[in-house]
């Protein structure tokens, strides 16, 4: 009796050069494979949200050591005030130039502008008319400026000469800081004017009267009697703009 | 024991030279894979049975090939995605009779 045994009698060349090209096939196919699953979306997204965060905690460290720098700065300014009644005048010089560029807290009557999103977005709406946009807080703060605001924060951001209210995503950036709604917005100066350049400024009135209320957007208007602002943290670094001396 | 070395000789070339597949053709390296171990089990199959011809398996192998790739490719340009499935599961098919068979003959 014949049994058919496991052996290929025939065909033994073009068997092995098929099952070659398949062996191509099969490790290309797993390398390819090996290499999309690594660079999927996913996960290099994952990997930018990594390196944003590192970044992130990297800046805050910075800032922190920056904060104590100018602690120690202001500390040594102190002792050499005391130490040397010339340099007195300058400090004072000194502390009111700060106070100009806004680099010192400061206290004082005035108006705090509180702006949230919509508590919900209904189903089918366009969402960006439901939020605070970064052009709704520079409206109230360029209308603040107006009003002769003398200091103004967003979520206790100072705001100073450089500083820029802009879009990021789905947060705001002021002074690179991320903020999210509800934005406070706090301004020193004369309160009745400052509420008064508010009501009167046109693009106000249309996001008061028109946005908010049709998108539920929550914006409070109050005055302050005693608000507190924290002077700005950050480094300025000019590079390249110079004092004109002949000016 | 040749064929088996084909086999190794193939994976090792593969794993050697790393041919890059750009992501649009994945799907055709698949059905390519499919047909190729389709004609494997196919010629392993007709060895058993005696009845194993290189010019019938050689062509079967290129033909089955290049025919699945063109399906999926006409499916492509029709928007018939689904048709890549079809080869998928006529190819699936064909390799498990012929696993069944071999494995009669086997054990």
């Amino acid at each position: 009796m014949k049994v058919p045994k496991f052996s290929l009698p025939k065909g033994h060349l073009s068997l092995a050069i098929i099952l070659l090209i398949l062996g191509v096939l099969l490790s290309t196919s797993f390398n390819t494979h090996r290499n999309l699953s690594r660079t999927t979306t996913e996960s290099r997204k994952k990997g930018l949200i990594d390196v944003v965060n590192e970044l992130e905690t990297e800046r805050d460290d910075l800032r922190k050591r920056l904060i104590s720098l100018n602690k120690e700065l202001s500390q040594y300014e102190k002792k050499a005030a005391d130490e040397e009644g010339v340099l007195a005048s300058y400090t004072e010089e000194l502390d009111s130039l700060k106070l100009d560029a806004g680099l010192s807290a400061v206290t004082g009557p005035g108006v705090q502008v509180t702006m949230a999103d919509s508590p919900q977005i209904p189903i089918g709406k366009d969402p960006n008319n439901y939020i605070i946009h970064d052009y709704d807080l520079r409206v109230v703060v360029n209308a603040l400026w107006a009003g002769g605001a003398e200091a103004i924060t967003i979520n206790n951001q100072r705001l100073i000469s450089t500083s820029s209210i802009r879009c990021a995503g789905n947060t705001i950036l002021v002074n690179y800081i991320r903020l999210a709604s509800p934005y406070e917005i706090k301004a020193i100066g004369s309160p009745d004017r400052l509420v008064k350049a508010l009501e009167q400024n046109n693009e106000v009135k249309s996001l008061l009267k028109g946005y908010a209320k049709a998108f539920a957007l929550d914006i409070d208007i109050n005055e302050a009697s005693n608000l507190k602002l924290p002077g700005y943290k950050g480094s300025i670094g000019i590079k390249y703009a110079r004092v004109d001396e002949g000016d | 024991m040749l064929p088996i070395a084909g086999l190794i000789i193939g994976i090792i070339l593969g794993l050697v030279f790393k041919i890059p597949v750009p992501p649009a053709y994945v799907r055709y390296l698949g059905i390519a894979i499919l047909a190729a171990l389709d004609s494997s089990f196919g010629g392993l199959r007709a060895s058993l049975e005696k009845t194993f011809e290189d010019r019938l398996f050689v062509t079967g192998f290129f033909f089955n090939t290049l025919m699945a790739a063109f399906i999926v490719y006409v499916g492509d340009q029709l928007g018939i995605g689904e048709l890549y499935l079809a080869a998928v599961v006529a190819f699936g098919v064909r390799l498990f009779r012929n696993l069944g068979i071999i494995r009669r003959y086997i054990f």
